[in-house]
Parts: C-alpha cells; sequence; structure tokens
C-alpha cells in the first residue's frame, strides 16, 4: 500500500516536472533567430516530442565499492515500458523528462523493479528521414525487492536511432546504459547497479 | 497568481513532492536490494507451478526412497539430484490423497492414511519396501470418526481420530489410538473425547509425553488403559521434543515462546518472546539436529501464523544452538545467524519470508514443508547445501 502510494506521488511529480518544462519560456530568442532560414530543419526550437517506449532491459552486475568486484546480476531479462518528453531549446538540443519501470525476475525467483525517473536531454543529428539521438539522463531511481525497496542516483547514457516517415511520427530503436548507485548506512551493502536496455519506441512529434 | 509566480509554485510542490518521495520511499531491510541479488544463488531445479505453490502434510524415508503427501503421495529417490514424481501404484481406488505418514524400523515399515476423492478418510496402508500390504484394520477408523494424523514416537504408531457432534455448531472432540502388533488400532481410554487436539507424542525410548490443549499426558507403556495426566501446561503447545536427559523437553507455543521442562512437567521456564518486527512468530514444529549431523546440536523452530495470521507472525524458522541448555537466557540473536545452515540471502530468498509447518530432518538432509511455497530440502555433505528447491521436472 504505502509503495503505490509512493509509485502515485513520483508519477505525479513526473508529470509536473513534463508540464513544467514544456511551459517553460526559454529564452530561444538569439538561437530561434539563428535558424530564421529558408533551410529545412528537422527539428526546430519549441518543438515537443513524447515518446513511449518498450523493450528488454538486462542486468549487468552490481559493484561493489569496498571489494572493487563485480557480482553477477542473477537477473533474467526484464520488461521495461516507459515515456519521455523533450522540448526542442534548438535546432539539435532537447530537454525534458523520462519515467520508466522494469519489471524483472531473479534466478531465485524474487520480483525485482526498478523505476528511473529522470530528467534528459538529447542531441540530435538529423539524416533526414532519420535523426540518431544520443542522450543523457540523471534523476532518482526507485527500486523495489519483495517489501524491501530503495530511492537512489540514477545515470543514463543511450543513444537511439529514428526514422521519421512522416512530421507527426517517428519509430526508434534505442540502447541505452544505466548506472544505480545504492547507499545504505551499512557500507557493506553498498552497491553499484548497471543496466542495459534495448527499446523500441513510438514519438509523437507534437 | 501571475504566471511565473505560479510556475515556481508548481516547482517547488514538485520538488517537495519528489524529495518526500525519496524520503518516504526508502524501507530499507538489513541486506541491500543490490547486495541482496548479487549475493542470490540457483534454488536448484525448477519445478511445476502446482509444486511450487504446494502445502507438503508430511515427508518420510522409506528404504532408499523419500515419501511426501503433497495431495497425492509422491515419491523420489534419496540420490540428492532426483526428482519427485506422483507414486503409481496405489493401494486402491479410494486412496486418492496421502493424508499422513509416519515410518518404523520394524519392516521398516511406512504406514499412510488416505482419503479418497470426496476427502473422506480411507483408511492405513503399510508399505514395507516398495510394496504395499493390506489395509491395517479394516474397521479403523469406527464408523463417524476422521483420522486426523498418524503420529509415531519410539517406533509406537499412534492415530488421532476426531469425532463431529450432531449439534450446531458441532463439538468436536479427539481420540488417540495406538497400533497394536501391526494390525490392530485400540483407543486409549484416558485420551479418548478430549476437546483438544494432540500435535504431538515424544519418547525418550522409555517414557512417552503427549500434549494436547493445556494437557500433557505420560506413561512407559502403551496400552488401552495408558497415560495419565501431569500438572497443566503454561499454554497450549504447538509442538513438543525429548532433547536428552539434561534438556529433558522442550515445547514451543503460539506465542513466540519456547518451554523447557526438567522435572516431568512440574514447571516451564520459557524463554524470551521472539517475534518479528514486534509480531510474536507463532511456532509450528520444533526439530532437533543431533551433533551427529554436522558437529552442532541445534533446534529449529518452524513458524507458521497461518492460525492466527492478525496476531502472530511466520518468517521461516529460527535456529538456536542447543549447546546452552539454559533456554532462559535465550536471545533472538542467537538465530540471526543463519549459517551453517543457510545464509542470510538463501533464507530470504527461500523460506524465510514463508510459513512452515514442518521441519524434517531424514538421515543428513533436512526438509520444510511450507504452506503454500512448496518443499525445500537443505543436505549436509561436508557442508549444507543451503536450502534448494524440491521438483518435480
Amino acid at each position: 500500500m504505502r509503495f503505490r502510494l509512493l509509485m502515485l506521488l513520483a508519477a505525479f511529480s513526473a508529470m509536473q516536472v513534463l508540464i513544467i518544462a514544456q511551459g517553460e519560456p526559454e529564452p530561444v530568442g538569439a538561437m530561434a533567430a539563428a535558424v530564421t532560414t529558408d533551410t529545412f530543419q528537422m527539428f526546430e526550437p519549441g518543438d515537443n516530442l513524447l515518446s513511449l517506449f518498450a523493450g528488454a532491459s538486462f542486468g549487468l552486475g552490481f559493484l561493489d565499492p569496498l571489494t572493487s568486484t563485480l557480482q553477477a546480476p542473477n537477473l533474467k531479462p526484464g520488461l521495461e515500458i516507459g515515456l519521455s518528453f523533450l522540448y526542442f531549446l534548438s535546432n539539435s538540443w532537447a530537454v525534458g523528462g523520462e519515467l520508466s519501470g522494469i519489471f524483472f525476475t531473479s534466478i531465485a525467483d524474487r520480483s525485482f523493479f526498478l523505476m528511473p525517473i529522470a530528467a534528459k536531454a538529447i542531441y540530435a543529428i538529423a539524416l533526414d528521414p532519420f535523426y540518431i539521438t544520443p542522450s543523457i539522463s540523471l534523476g532518482v531511481a526507485i527500486s523495489a525487492l519483495n517489501e524491501t525497496n530503495h530511492v537512489d542516483p540514477y545515470v543514463g547514457i543511450g543513444s537511439g536511432f529514428s526514422w521519421r516517415p512522416n512530421s507527426e511520427v517517428s519509430y526508434s530503436i534505442k540502447l541505452g546504459l544505466s548506472a544505480v548507485p545504492q547507499f545504505y548506512t551499512d557500507s557493506s551493502q553498498n552497491r553499484v547497479g548497471f543496466f542495459l536496455d534495448t527499446l523500441i519506441s513510438a514519438t509523437y512529434h507534437l | 497568481m501571475t504566471g511565473a509566480r505560479m510556475k515556481s509554485t508548481l516547482r517547488f510542490i514538485s520538488i517537495a513532492i519528489l524529495t518526500s518521495a525519496v524520503l518516504y520511499g526508502c524501507k530499507n531491510g538489513p541486506i541491500g536490494i543490490f547486495a541482496s541479488l548479487g549475493g542470490e544463488t540457483s534454488l536448484g531445479t525448477d519445478a511445476s507451478k502446482g509444486f511450487k505453490s504446494a502445502s507438503p502434510s508430511f515427508v518420510v524415508e522409506l528404504g532408499a526412497n523419500y515419501y511426501a503427501g503433497i495431495g497425492k503421495l509422491w515419491k523420489r529417490s534419496t540420490t540428492a539430484a532426483s526428482v519427485w514424481a506422483p507414486l503409481g501404484t496405489l493401494p486402491n481406488a479410494d486412496t486418492v490423497y496421502a493424508d499422513s505418514a509416519v515410518t518404523v524400523s520394524t519392516g521398516p515399515t511406512m504406514y499412510v492414511s488416505f482419503k479418497d476423492s470426496q476427502g473422506a478418510t480411507a483408511g492405513v496402508w503399510p508399505m514395507t519396501g516398495t510394496s504395499w500390504g493390506t489395509r491395517v484394520d479394516p474397521a479403523f477408523p469406527p464408523a463417524g470418526t476422521t483420522l486426523e494424523k498418524l503420529l509415531v514416537a519410539n517406533n509406537q504408531v499412534f492415530a488421532v481420530c476426531s469425532t463431529a457432534s450432531a449439534a450446531t455448531p458441532p463439538v468436536v472432540t479427539y481420540t488417540v489410538y495406538f497400533l497394536s502388533g501391526g494390525t490392530t488400532f485400540t483407543a486409549i481410554t484416558s485420551l479418548s473425547d478430549m476437546a483438544a487436539r494432540p500435535i504431538g507424542i515424544t519418547s525418550d525410548g522409555t517414557n512417552y509425553w503427549l500434549a494436547a490443549g493445556t494437557k500433557l499426558y505420560t506413561d512407559t507403556v502403551i496400552a488401552a488403559g495408558s497415560f495419565a495426566a501431569l500438572p497443566d501446561t503454561p499454554i497450549a503447545f504447538t509442538s513438543l521434543v525429548y532433547a536428552d536427559a539434561t534438556l529433558e523437553l522442550i515445547a514451543t507455543g503460539g506465542n513466540g515462546k519456547i518451554y523447557q521442562t526438567t522435572d516431568n512437567g512440574t514447571t516451564w521456564p520459557a524463554s524470551a518472546t521472539f517475534d518479528k518486527s514486534g509480531t510474536a512468530y507463532y511456532f509450528s514444529k520444533a526439530v532437533l539436529v543431533p551433533a551427529a549431523v554436522d558437529g552442532t546440536r541445534r533446534l529449529l523452530v518452524a513458524t507458521d501464523a497461518r492460525y492466527l495470521p492478525a496476531l502472530s507472525a511466520s518468517g521461516g524458522y529460527l535456529d538456536f544452538d542447543v549447546t546452552n541448555p539454559a533456554i532462559l537466557t535465550w536471545s533472538a540473536t542467537q538465530n540471526v545467524n543463519k549459517t551453517p545452515i543457510s545464509d542470510a540471502i538463501n533464507f530470504d530468498t527461500t523460506i524465510g519470508n514463508n510459513p512452515v509447518s514442518e521441519l524434517v530432518l531424514l538421515g543428513n538432509t533436512l526438509f520444510a514443508c511450507t504452506g503454500g511455497h512448496g518443499l525445500w530440502s537443505n543436505r549436509y555433505g561436508s557442508a549444507w547445501s543451503t536450502w534448494l528447491r524440491e521438483s518435480d521436472k
């Protein structure tokens, strides 16, 4: 019950972040002036991208910082679903937020849930009708195992390769690597978790 | 409110909510989540969904095979790598569900009580080797009674039967029978029509003790006129174990306490209350692991709160070093370290968060019968294997 409430709170917060990001009047005057040319631009300042994505996530291992040993992840491939919202500040740079949930099962049949909530920045490289989007994400990740849960920092890097068949939608494949440092009062329990995400997404150009 | 002020307010609210979520969401366990996952080991061969969620009622050993009551009667070789399969040959068409079983060294023989497809008692059958004998005492149990459980102590088989009156609601009484000559069940007069269900019988090789409710009965000879009552016990015990001449009897309660008597039931000093997050454990059964197994004599006490879920807790089992006989000084810290039988992560990922109805020691192998979480085993070779899932595939 408590954890469900936490999920609702986190989801609500993420929505707020997205709303704020969407409504933020960015100082794009100089940038906008720079792009007011006749040249076709795949993205323009003020463009919004709403993406829904799903795929598989793989635990890569858990690093014990005290012993510098990498423990096996002991996780079967997990199912990941999520959404992201991006707002273009320029023709190439966009910022926004991302919320996802990853459902794992461990080799001991335990259910492990990871929910990253992150601010995200991408740099779009246009290759019309394709574009490539290297990205970086910073935020928090809520992890839950049985009745235990924990909130930790989250950092992710990745890249997407997208095809934009028309002006309204694009389809992407994405690869991401994320790290979740987990800290406890008992430092022997500290670990850094590494995860690899392989995703497909549909993006709506708002 | 201006737009800028509104955005500032929304930003503040969002940060506050996110911060609250972070603080509110931290529910730490004793083991870190990633550390726990990284320390996991395989639980052995996977099992079918039904087998994983089973509630085994018994496990016994006969010859080179283990037998378990998981609805049907199942069997597997005592070889470590073998898997369980339903027994193909049963005494007759009425022997559908294996309800209870005990073994005695005479033969050796396994006695199994079966129920039919309607859940009614079908009777008791003996198995010697891998062959079924003829039904034991075809007139048993008497009409109108239900065979609840077979018990064994000092190679003597007992049967607990219940009778429900015609009143509304029905009044259930219990009668204990003993098996004589391997052929006839005979009621024990002093243990007839008892209001409380007998929970167990134990023996030191000479004396027998039987507990039912707050009553404790004892005798040295088993006959229709056996068993005299000792002083009432402090509470209704959930299990009773004879330890040795020094420790004598150890009993467990549904109140998270362990009791001990060294004066034949006259006094029952109790341990502290063992609890899980402030809720007392409901102790179901205790088993003594003798020093001959791994060098340390220990008492394992299973927890099963299914009877009083609102008032008590389940949490696998508690592990006590019985080298120290002063039970009053036993503390919860004694069982924090699960080694060498298990370790914290193995315990947590297997039976540590589940009700365990019974722990059974057969040779050098411990079996854990859980409530809805399958059957688990832990074999001692040169070290304990830690808990592994028993499988049917």
